[in-house]
């Protein structure tokens, strides 16, 4: 069993199968051997492990991706679809939604931090610029200037 | 101040690339459109050229040479994918409003001065415009994989594309696909090993042009339907050609005669007029490829009998064929007469008499799957004459009389089928006397189009236990044959049924693990529910063991007159229940 430590200071204890689903964790368990010490994980909170675990644990079994298939995945036209599990799973609000992706990112859990981000596509897609400033609640920072230029290269999405 | 929100501050610039990525790959999202919603937005799309490697250009949108200019900017140094359209080709409501020339001519010097870093190249709009375009892009195209012409109608001669290759490069392959017009090409002709064509009014004069121009084609599928009775081509020779596949061609004689192909592997002669010189370019041009694997012939009669054609011609062996389809009527005979097959695998054939399937299904040794549909010329007397020792799956459309002839002692796989062209009639009693006297274990049985009653159906069930699979497609039985299927929980010990209680619960078909239920009327959703439900393989106790899970296959627009709940849709998919379709009934509702 690993014992986990959240920057909250809550303590999570879960199998090693289901730890290292995190390559982070997977590398900090080999380079320090067999040991009770708790691993901290500073950017991390109690609410968001607990759900980055519940991901993990139902994953355990499958095989880590290797850097072939990583590689592989960067040059294949790549989808938005998501797993049943996984979209139920990722059901969450914003917030948690985001503060997941961060977590898989650091944790680095790649098949996570793909679920994530094709989440949010998923979200993005055939909206406008003020859809998604709407949905995200994204404050427009654009200079006169900027504001500008958008308005000329807009153009070229209208009909002659 | 404003409150900036989560994503806009907190998420670092590598994981936006990622969503944005996403995004770019998977629906085609126009990051142009992402780059206007925030600063950081619009740093992460500016900053990475990987995401202005594809250009996305439409002619019927304002300065498009404007925007070419600034994405080739953006994308630096990489590799780009050109692609050109012009929604007039796909929005009939508008009318074509002319683009001037000078604009074409502005687009295409602009993009010319890139093109040592295309690796694809797609234009979709008129023969004019196309014409305009391209004939401007005139230079080295060193890294080009891929071109695709896509005209809206098609263009009066061939559309010159002056892509070329630098003299020492080597052999890259380049796939070309076009539809509406005959490419010509200087030295790129020699690198491109795909070629996909589609012309119909094409001359075919232009098309062996190209064929010349492209001496190491691989892959070729040809669709130009222009004979020119005045032009015989000289022979040309496609040394690495593998596969080719000709399409709706008015003349194969002229297409075939003047090719020689002597690697190819796969041939295929789709939607052709089966006339005596037809069979006469098949019979000569397959003498010459000593390698063929597939041959697929689908003539344009539409299951027509036709009438056999007079004509001798000495007898060959094709030895290297293992897959032949011949959907040919009587046209087809005379060929399929003089050529024998001797490696055959696998053997399809539509609207040939019995006679010649007789002659090609008896003399391979390794024949594994025949496919007969409307075999004609049935002779009367019914005796089992035909022995095909190693056939393990038999398709039968419509003439099922051609069981009554059969011996298959290693059959598998026995699907039925009635052709939607003739009435829906009673299953004859051939199926049941084939199974019967035969010695085999069928694993996967399936009925399509067939008026065949539960009774029917269930001695099927009763006799032959050995199933593993069972298709039911537009067929009239009811629940009551999945009802025979049920798997019933004993009350006791199974010791009442004279079943030993470490032994099975009893059911019929206790190996079935796979059913297709498409369109069956009679079956409703409730039915199905049941089914699964009793076939879930959990009903494993100490005293029995249950049958393996069914993994069901279902379209149930039709079941029930389709009506189905969200909830029995759910229940049917909890059991393991996939749909090949959303139920009619349901789309559009909200569960």
């Amino acid at each position: 069993m690993v014992n986990l430590v959240t920057s909250d200071n809550e303590s999570f204890t879960v199998e090693k199968a289901v730890a290292s689903r995190s390559v982070l964790i997977k590398n900090m368990l080999e380079d320090v051997g067999e040991s009770d010490q708790p691993i901290p994980l500073p950017n991390v909170t109690a609410s968001v492990l607990k759900k980055v675990l519940e991901y993990c644990d139902h994953h355990k079994n499958e095989p880590m991706p290797t850097s072939e298939d990583l590689a592989a995945e960067d040059t294949r036209k790549r989808t938005t679809d998501i797993g049943e599990w996984d979209q139920k799973f990722i059901q969450v609000d914003q917030e948690m939604l985001f503060e997941i992706i961060l977590a898989a990112n650091y944790l680095d859990i790649k098949p996570l931090l793909d679920v994530g981000c094709k989440t949010v596509a998923n979200m993005i897609k055939g909206k406008t610029p003020e859809e998604i400033r709407k949905l995200f609640n994204i404050v427009n920072d654009f200079t006169p200037e900027e504001e500008a230029q958008i308005k000329k290269e807009n153009e070229w999405a209208e009909d002659r | 101040m404003p409150s900036y929100s989560f994503i806009q501050t907190r998420l670092p610039p590598d994981i936006l690339f990622e969503i944005f990525g996403i995004s770019q790959s998977s629906d085609k999202t126009d990051l142009s459109c992402l780059a206007h919603v925030c600063q950081s937005w619009r740093s992460v799309i500016h900053e990475h050229p990987s995401f202005w490697s594809t250009i996305r250009l439409n002619l019927r949108k304002r300065d498009q040479a404007a925007k070419a200019a600034l994405w080739l900017d953006r994308a630096g140094d990489r590799l780009l994918t050109i692609k050109i359209k012009d929604t007039i080709l796909y929005d009939g409501r508008k009318r074509d409003k002319r683009i001037s020339e000078a604009s074409l001519v502005h687009l295409g010097i602009i993009l010319r001065a890139s093109m040592d870093r295309w690796t694809s190249f797609v234009v979709k709009t008129s023969p004019s415009k196309a014409n305009i375009i391209v004939r401007l892009c005139s230079g080295f195209t060193p890294k080009l994989t891929s071109i695709r012409i896509i005209l809206d109608s098609d263009a009066a001669g061939p559309l010159f594309v002056p892509f070329s290759l630098p003299s020492d490069h080597g052999m890259s392959r380049i796939a070309v696909v076009t539809a509406g017009c005959v490419p010509s090409f200087w030295s790129l002709g020699q690198n491109v090993t795909d070629l996909n064509l589609s012309c119909p009014s094409a001359s075919i004069r232009d098309m062996f042009d190209l064929l010349r121009a492209c001496p190491n084609l691989v892959r070729c599928v040809l669709s130009v339907g222009d004979p020119d009775p005045e032009y015989w081509p000289s022979n040309v020779q496609l040394q690495h050609l593998l596969e080719l596949k000709i399409l709706r061609s008015s003349d194969v004689n002229q297409v075939l005669s003047a090719l020689q192909a002597l690697q190819l592997r796969d041939l295929s002669v789709h939607h052709f007029r089966w006339d005596e010189a037809a069979s006469e370019a098949l019979w000569s041009f397959s003498q010459g490829c000593a390698h063929l694997k597939n041959i697929s012939l689908l003539d344009e009669s539409w299951g027509d009998e036709g009438i056999e054609i007079e004509w001798t011609e000495t007898s060959i062996t094709l030895g290297s064929v293992a897959h032949l389809t011949v959907h040919g009527g009587l046209a087809a005979s005379s060929l399929l007469r003089t050529t024998s097959f001797p490696s055959l695998e696998n053997l399809d054939l539509q609207n040939i008499p019995f006679g010649i399937l007789h002659n090609h299904a008896s003399l391979p040794t390794d024949l594994k799957e025949i496919s007969l549909f409307h075999i004609i010329d049935i002779p009367n007397v019914h005796a089992p004459t035909l022995l095909l020792p190693s056939v393990t799956t038999l398709r039968i459309k419509g003439t099922l009389e051609v069981l009554d002839f059969l011996i298959t002692p290693r059959l598998e796989s026995l699907a039925l089928l009635c052709d939607d062209e003739f009435e829906e009639r009673q299953l004859y009693s051939s199926p049941r006397q084939f199974i019967e006297r035969q010695q085999f274990t069928l694993r996967a049985l399936s009925f399509t189009d067939w008026d065949v009653s539960d009774e029917e159906m269930a001695w099927y069930l009763r006799n032959i236990p050995s199933l593993k699979e069972l298709g039911l497609t537009d067929c009239s039985v009811s629940d009551a044959t999945l009802g025979t299927l049920v798997v019933s929980t004993p009350t006791s010990p199974d010791v009442e049924q004279g079943i030993s209680a470490s032994t099975d619960v009893a059911c019929l078909l206790p190996e079935l693990t796979a059913i297709t239920l498409v369109n069956n009327p009679h079956i409703t959703s409730q039915a199905v529910i049941e089914f699964l439900k009793s076939r879930d393989g959990t009903r494993t106790s100490n005293i029995t063991r249950s049958p393996p899970r069914v993994k069901a296959e279902i379209d149930i627009d039709h079941i029930s007159n389709g009506k189905v709940t969200w909830a029995e849709y759910r229940t049917i998919q909890s059991y393991g229940g996939v749909f090949l379709d959303m139920p009619r009934a349901l789309r559009g509702t909200r569960e």
